[in-house]
């Protein structure tokens, strides 16, 4: 499975729990910083964390001081968000 | 029918709460709502109180940051349990608290002992707390902390980024603790653990294997189930009652009791069905014969077409598979299924196998009785009788949310409600004693404002006329003013719809299903039962 498909299945696993409207059809242009709440986001990374480590049998911590940055954070994309882990994941 | 109302739980953390705390009512055992408090405010809701049933202080090394010097973290200590004790008096909510991890680092040997001290005297103080306040549960955190790995359960860059230390693997976990902790506060625990016997209680299938063929000795693999065994004989301890269910011929199960050593013995098991029934026709019967439900049945073996046919004609029963080749599974199953936990056991409890098996001789007496009065007289009842005892507590709180058919209004009461209760009225506890045996405390009345708001039996006691001299009594003792009741419908309660229609109380209203009533005298005849006040 791709690091874009556990991102996928973890967000619709958490958007299963909450009204996020502006979520319902993603694009890579999709704006998860500005749709989801901080606790949501939160919730977001551990599951997307414990996901990743069952998918690639390595843990890699996602958080980093861009995440909460409202002009750097990379969820301000779905795209940018994929690009994001991918390259935690490489490093 | 009333619905049920959610349990409501406050948490205040040191950390992120929303992850620990999606709790599901299946998880719980019953409907929650969470309210999550300001992060850090521990002192500050302790002090200001919460409205809720629980409330969930969580610490942890943020808290108590064991890199300051000792003497300021045992400061913050003595506050917080300062604002605890506080809490305690001012609100009449279930607190609870949890366990912490000692450091894992060290660079001074010396400095490491205070902190690993520090770290033993907060978790000793909570423990302390916890033993002598009925209203402080502990969850043990540290120990599923230890469980799932330290370094693997704590990421200090989330805790810096997101003020969550604690990764996805060790969330659930955390989670479920906390859900063990509520639900054993909160939910009627399981009462019956119905056990196969081959590969279950012993390795093997005695039929094929003979008595001396089956394996349950000291050393691997029998020692799997020499251990099992052991599990169930504390769980019966405990108040549990076992049950065997093995599609086998009677006579060998009883022979390999009879010829191999093992640590449960034959009478260990309150019934049995050892027949080529099907199994979910076997605990149907078991479930009549003990008067519970089968919601309250747990059953374990290792086969999976037996649980599936069970799952499929009783979905009430939890089944649980026993996989021996699993041995860390195998043997953790008692304490993982979900309902089996009690955060105390009551001497109710701990005498409830045997009053199963006193309850079986009742039976027999009752069918050679020519009348119920003949019956009554030849138990020797008598009735014993308190008042706000708050020796009684745990035992009235217990059976207030476990009761279901005998009770009028199915209203469930924590201890902390009990207590109001006999600040405010009468909570009188009924204990009933025959030449059989004690049957511990049965009955709960709770009188309040003129008003019975609570009345309930266990179905035990039925057939003895001990529900309608509980309600004489209590009549007799408010003969100032005629007492009110209501009936309540539920799902499970339809046979005390009629209750105080026949023991001479007058329908005021009756209102979808929900029927008021006033006491106008008692003229019903009873068969009258000695009852003596205690204190």
């Amino acid at each position: 499975m791709s690091i874009e498909q556990v991102l996928r299945e973890t967000l619709e696993k958490i958007l299963a729990s909450i009204e996020a409207p502006g979520l319902q059809s993603l694009t890579n242009e999709s704006n998860l910083f500005e749709n989801l709440d901080s606790l949501t986001v939160v919730d977001m990374l551990l599951e997307a964390e414990m996901q990743l480590e069952k998918a690639t049998g390595r843990y890699v911590t996602l958080a980093d001081e861009t995440i909460f940055d409202a002009s750097k954070s990379p969820l301000r994309t779905w795209a940018g968000w994929v690009a994001y882990v991918e390259s935690k994941h490489a490093g | 029918m009333q619905p049920p109302q959610p349990r409501r739980i406050a948490i205040v953390s040191d950390c992120v709460s929303k992850p620990l705390f999606r709790l599901r009512a299946e998880d719980v055992g019953c409907e929650i709502a969470v309210e999550h408090c300001d992060i850090d405010q521990h002192l500050q809701v302790l002090l200001s109180g919460v409205d809720a049933d629980a409330l969930v202080l969580h610490v942890g090394f943020r808290y108590f940051d064991l890199r300051e010097p000792m003497g300021s973290v045992r400061q913050r200590l003595d506050e917080l349990i300062t604002g605890i004790k506080r809490f305690l008096q001012q609100t009449s909510a279930v607190l609870i608290l949890n366990t912490v991890t000692p450091p894992t680092h060290r660079l001074v040997g010396r400095d490491h002992l205070e902190a690993l001290s520090m770290t033993h005297e907060i978790n000793g103080r909570f423990i302390d707390l916890a033993r002598r306040e009925r209203r402080v549960a502990l969850a043990d955190l540290a120990a599923v902390l230890t469980s799932v790995g330290l370094d693997r359960a704590i990421n200090l860059q989330n805790d810096w980024v997101m003020r969550m230390p604690f990764t996805g693997a060790a969330v659930p976990a955390i989670s479920s603790e906390y859900a063990k902790v509520l639900r054993e506060r909160f939910v009627a625990r399981k009462k019956v653990l119905v056990i196969d016997a081959d590969n279950t209680l012993w390795r093997g299938v005695v039929g094929e294997d003979g008595v001396e063929g089956v394996d349950v000795g000291e050393d691997y693999p029998g020692a799997v189930f020499h251990a099992f065994q052991r599990q169930l004989l504390v769980a019966r301890r405990s108040g549990l009652v076992l049950a065997m269910v093995s599609k086998n011929n009677l006579a060998d199960v009883q022979e390999v009791f009879a010829r191999r050593s093992m640590p449960l013995k034959w009478d260990d098991f309150t019934t049995h069905r050892v027949n080529w029934q099907r199994k979910s026709e076997n605990i149907a019967s078991i479930a009549q014969e003990l008067d519970v439900g089968v919601e309250s049945f747990v059953m374990i073996d290792d086969n999976p077409f037996e649980l599936e046919e069970v799952s499929r004609s009783l979905p009430g029963v939890t089944c649980v598979q026993f996989d021996w080749q699993k041995p860390a599974e195998a043997l953790s199953l008692l304490f993982k299924t979900p309902g089996l936990s009690a955060w105390e056991v009551t001497a109710e409890d701990s005498r409830k196998a045997l009053q199963y098996a006193e309850e079986s001789q009742r039976r027999e007496i009752r069918a050679s009785a020519g009348s119920l009065e003949d019956y009554i007289r030849s138990l020797d009842i008598r009735i014993e009788v308190g008042r706000n005892r708050l020796a009684a507590l745990a035992r009235v709180s217990q059976l207030t949310n476990k009761t279901n058919q005998f009770n009028l209004t199915t209203r469930r009461y924590s201890e902390a409600e009990i207590r109001d209760a006999m600040a405010d009225g009468a909570v009188y506890d009924f204990r009933v004693i025959d030449r059989l045996g004690d049957m511990g405390i049965v009955g709960v009345v709770i009188v309040r404002n003129g008003e019975i708001e609570a009345f309930l039996m266990s179905c035990r006691a039925l057939g003895r006329e001990i529900e309608s001299n509980m309600l004489a009594y209590v009549c007799a003792r408010h003969r100032s003013q005629p007492l009110r009741a209501t009936y309540f419908p539920t799902a499970k309660n339809a046979m005390v719809s009629n209750f105080y229609d026949r023991n001479g109380f007058e329908l005021r209203q009756a209102i979808d299903g929900k029927k008021q009533y006033e006491n106008v005298g008692m003229q019903r005849t009873l068969v009258p039962v000695p009852i003596s006040e205690v204190d």
